[in-house]
């Protein structure tokens, strides 16, 4: 420094001041997180016990990513441009709305307390706000405003569309109903009885038929998927899937449902309602998703996520994870859909 | 601070022994407590989490069949436990991410710890047994599946009940055992301390001169000591003041009658009663004796105080042979005039430490008392020699000498054995007090020795000077 002269020592000194002070402020309004390139093809955990997102490079199986916010988010949703993330939660009081291709925030979008899912509808222009305390169905933009409420009876708990028929269908968590939404009316135009504590519903549109499962209430741990017509909403059948169904998804022509009570996963053939093959997984599942080839279940107990076969319905890969994986999703790279 | 300093002896005992005492109990108390807490409690947690372990490991993965169910509930009835097993995934808390308000056994906390196969103590309000328990939960676990747990737990009132009646014969115990150390305490507080309030009063009375009362000593303790020593420091003090009004009366009488003297002589010569020129002289004489009489009695009085004092001697090592000498070739002329022989024997190698000046006024008024007090043609003998490493001075004449009785008063202030005689004599009663004081000083002794009509021996030892050798 001495041999410098004095000039550039202060010009030096002057431009590292400045550009601490950037950083600090930067600092203080967004927190940068790792950026998760486009063209991987990423899988996302929402950690529960630790609000952290993993991202696992599908490709490789290898972990890429873990954000960790200091918000209480339980489950996320992707856009359509799939890049915007919106993160969400029961004790939120707004969305928030991240980048993955910069790993930076860049909006909060406030909504009432109570979200208890988020579902793209099948157009792709509208995200559908299930708010279980409210007991409101919201229909928001994909910029964030809301252009619609509909009320339903008292916690909604999740969402799904009946495409065929221009319906949604809202499985209650309390109360043991299930409702459906007329998409012209934006009416409640049915409710449907079914067990206490229903969490998730598949429209399997092959048999016209809306499949649901969830814990079951009080003392009794449900047993089995209750099968629905989508037609009247007629109870037509139970498939026994011990214990506590909680998630539900089709892939090729079969039905698979993840119960977390007995850690079972078991694939089912739709028509005969069979049980073709049934495998234990996991420590406590609660979240389970189809990507491209694979079934992807979250451990909860054990913090990591299996990659299952769908055919064989074998275990290919575990993955360790942040603390109480709760929530997945599965982005494809740039161009593959 | 003040406010303590200022309570009674009795109130401070009486207090310090009550504090202790509720400390003592107190203590104890905390003890059962702690013993309770850390011991009982502990070892019956240690109980449940054996019996619990033992039954745990019978259970070998898998899901939880009936046999298991029914080991568990054999057990449950045979042991003091209440034993639970619990397999409902959300009793065990699995659901809850989605029941946010279902209270379940176990909260997330627990059953995250249960998962890491760490066991659970559970002390106080279950809401599920809807009471007080203590006890432990014990996972069952299959890898990283938490299957189920085991609960074992006591109700806190059966274990509690023990503990109150301990709690309440401790207390109670206590509390009586307080009271009655606390009354009988003070009783003997108040025994103890009676003695020193007498002392009090007794010491109040001799302040204001009444040495009539004593204090009573009943037991032998420190107190009855401390009465003896204040009945022994009564009765000195009472003596002491006995001994002062003598002496204040002796004073005023020594004083009294050589004054009186004084005046009626005087008044019969300013009167001109006495004519002739013979009698005025002889009276003059007698006012002038009876004058320098009360010089004299002034100076040895003072004297005396100032040796009873702190008197400074100024000591140094000198020849005792020498001064003895010198002080008889003093008295050469009187004793010339009554005729005494004077033997004398001196030890010329003797040297003694002491006031020159104050030892030769023990030898002038020793010689004078034996010049005083013996015939015309008597003899006086002076020895001066080493005995038993002192320096032994014995001074003996062969006058008229002192009776037994008398022998014991002499050195008492203004004791003369034959008063009215020895006036004449000119004496005062103070010459072997002062010599007495002047001995006790030097830290010699003195000793008498006489028998009526023969004569008296004083003997004086003195200690020697020692050479640093
Ligand atoms: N050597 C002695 N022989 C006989 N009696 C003595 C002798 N020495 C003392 N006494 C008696 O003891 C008394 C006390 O003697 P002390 O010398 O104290 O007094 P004092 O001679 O009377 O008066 P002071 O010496 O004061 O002039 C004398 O009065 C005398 O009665
Ligand atoms: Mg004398």
């Amino acid at each position: 420094m001495l041999l410098i002269e004095g000039g550039k020592a202060v010009s030096i000194r002057f431009l590292s001041i400045v550009l601490t002070l950037i950083l600090f402020l930067q600092g203080c309004t967004t927190q940068t997180y790792e950026p998760i390139e486009r063209d991987v093809p990423i899988l996302g955990v929402v950690n529960l016990k630790e609000h952290s997102l993993s991202f696992i490079n599908h490709i490789t199986k290898q972990p890429l990513a873990k954000w960790s916010m200091d918000e209480p988010f339980t489950k996320v949703q992707l856009l359509p441009d799939h890049d915007t993330l919106l993160l969400y939660g029961q004790e939120m009081e707004h969305i928030s709305v991240y980048k993955l291709s910069s790993g930076k925030k860049i909006a909060d979008w406030p909504v009432t307390k109570g979200i208890a899912h988020i579902a793209l509808s099948h157009d792709n222009n509208h995200l559908l706000l299930v708010n279980e305390k409210n007991a409101t169905i919201s229909i928001m933009t994909l910029k964030g405003k809301i252009v619609d409420e509909i009320h339903v009876p008292p916690s909604p708990f999740s969402i799904v569309e009946d495409v065929n028929h221009k319906r949604w269908i809202v499985i209650h968590f309390k109360g043991g109903i299930i409702s459906v939404i007329d998409q012209k009316t934006k009416k409640v135009i049915q409710t449907i009885n079914t067990f206490e504590s229903a969490v998730s519903g598949l429209v399997v549109t092959k048999t016209n038929e809306l499949w649901v499962g969830g814990h079951g209430g009080g003392e009794t741990m449900q047993q089995d998927v209750c099968i629905y017509s989508l037609n009247n909403g007629q109870l037509l059948e139970k498939v026994r899937t011990e214990t506590m169904p909680i998630q539900l998804l089709q892939m090729n022509d079969f039905i698979y449902v993840l119960s977390h009570g007995t850690n079972m996963l078991y694939k089912i053939e739709p028509v005969s309602k069979k049980r073709v093959r049934s495998i234990e997984i996991g420590a406590n599942p609660f979240a389970m998703i189809k990507t491209d080839q694979e079934i992807v279940v979250a451990s909860y107990d054990s913090s990591e996520i299996i990659y299952v076969d769908p055919t064989a319905l074998t275990m290919k890969q575990k993955i360790k994870v942040g603390k109480g994986p709760f929530y997945l999703f599965f982005r494809p790279a740039e161009g593959k859909r | 601070m003040k406010r303590i300093k200022a309570l009674s002896l009795q109130k401070k005992l009486w207090l310090t022994i009550s504090l202790f005492l509720g400390a003592a109990v107190l203590f104890s108390y905390m003890m059962i407590v702690y013993i309770y807490e850390n011991i009982y409690i502990a070892n019956i947690e240690q109980n449940l989490l054996s019996e619990g372990m033992n039954l745990a490991k019978q259970y070998e993965g898998g899901p939880i069949d009936e046999s298991f169910k029914q080991k568990v509930e054999w057990l449950s009835e045979i042991s003091n436990a209440e034993i639970v097993l619990v397999n409902n995934p959300r009793e065990l808390s699995a659901c809850l991410p989605f029941e946010i308000d279902h209270h379940s056994i176990i909260n997330e906390k627990e059953r995250e710890q249960l998962l890491e196969g760490k066991t659970i103590t559970k002390k106080g309000y279950e809401q599920t047994f809807a009471r007080n328990i203590l006890g432990i939960i014990i996972p069952l676990l299959d890898k990283h599946r938490l299957m189920g747990i085991l609960y074992l737990y006591i109700p806190l009132a059966s274990i509690e009940e023990v503990f109150q009646q301990i709690q309440i014969f401790v207390l109670s115990g206590g509390a009586i055992f307080l009271f009655v150390t606390v009354f009988v305490g003070r009783k003997i507080i108040i025994h103890l301390t009676n003695p020193l309030k007498h002392m009090e009063h007794v010491a109040y009375k001799v302040s204001q001169g009444d040495f009539s009362e004593k204090v009573a000593v009943f037991t032998e303790d420190e107190i009855g000591q401390l009465a003896k020593a204040f009945n022994q420091m009564s009765s000195a003090l009472a003596e002491e003041d006995q001994r002062k009004k003598e002496f204040l009366a002796n004073v005023s009488h020594e004083l009294r009658t050589p004054l009186s003297y004084v005046k009626g002589y005087s008044e019969a010569l300013l009167d001109g009663v006495v004519r002739e020129e013979e009698q005025k002289q002889k009276y003059l004489k007698l006012i002038h004796r009876e004058a320098s009489r009360m010089q004299r009695l002034v100076r040895d009085l003072l004297d005396l105080a100032q040796l009873e004092g702190t008197y400074p001697l100024h000591q140094t090592p000198f020849s005792i042979a020498q001064l003895a000498e010198e002080t008889i070739e003093k008295y050469e002329p009187f004793l010339h005039e009554k005729n005494i022989h004077i033997e004398m024997n001196v030890d010329h190698d003797l040297i003694v430490v002491g006031d020159p000046d104050r030892i030769e006024q023990v030898l002038q008024n020793l010689i004078d008392n034996a010049l005083r007090y013996t015939e015309d043609g008597g003899t006086i003998r002076l020895e001066i020699a080493e005995k038993q490493g002192k320096c032994q001075m014995v001074i003996a004449d062969t006058g008229k000498g002192i009776s037994p009785h008398d022998l014991e008063r002499l050195g008492e202030r203004f004791f003369r054995a034959d008063r009215s005689r020895s006036r004449e004599h000119g004496g005062t009663g103070l010459g072997l007090a002062i010599v007495k004081q002047i001995i006790k000083l030097h830290n010699g002794s003195i000793h008498f020795e006489s028998e009526l009509g023969k004569g008296t021996t004083v003997s004086i030892l003195l200690p020697l000077y020692q050479e640093i050798r």
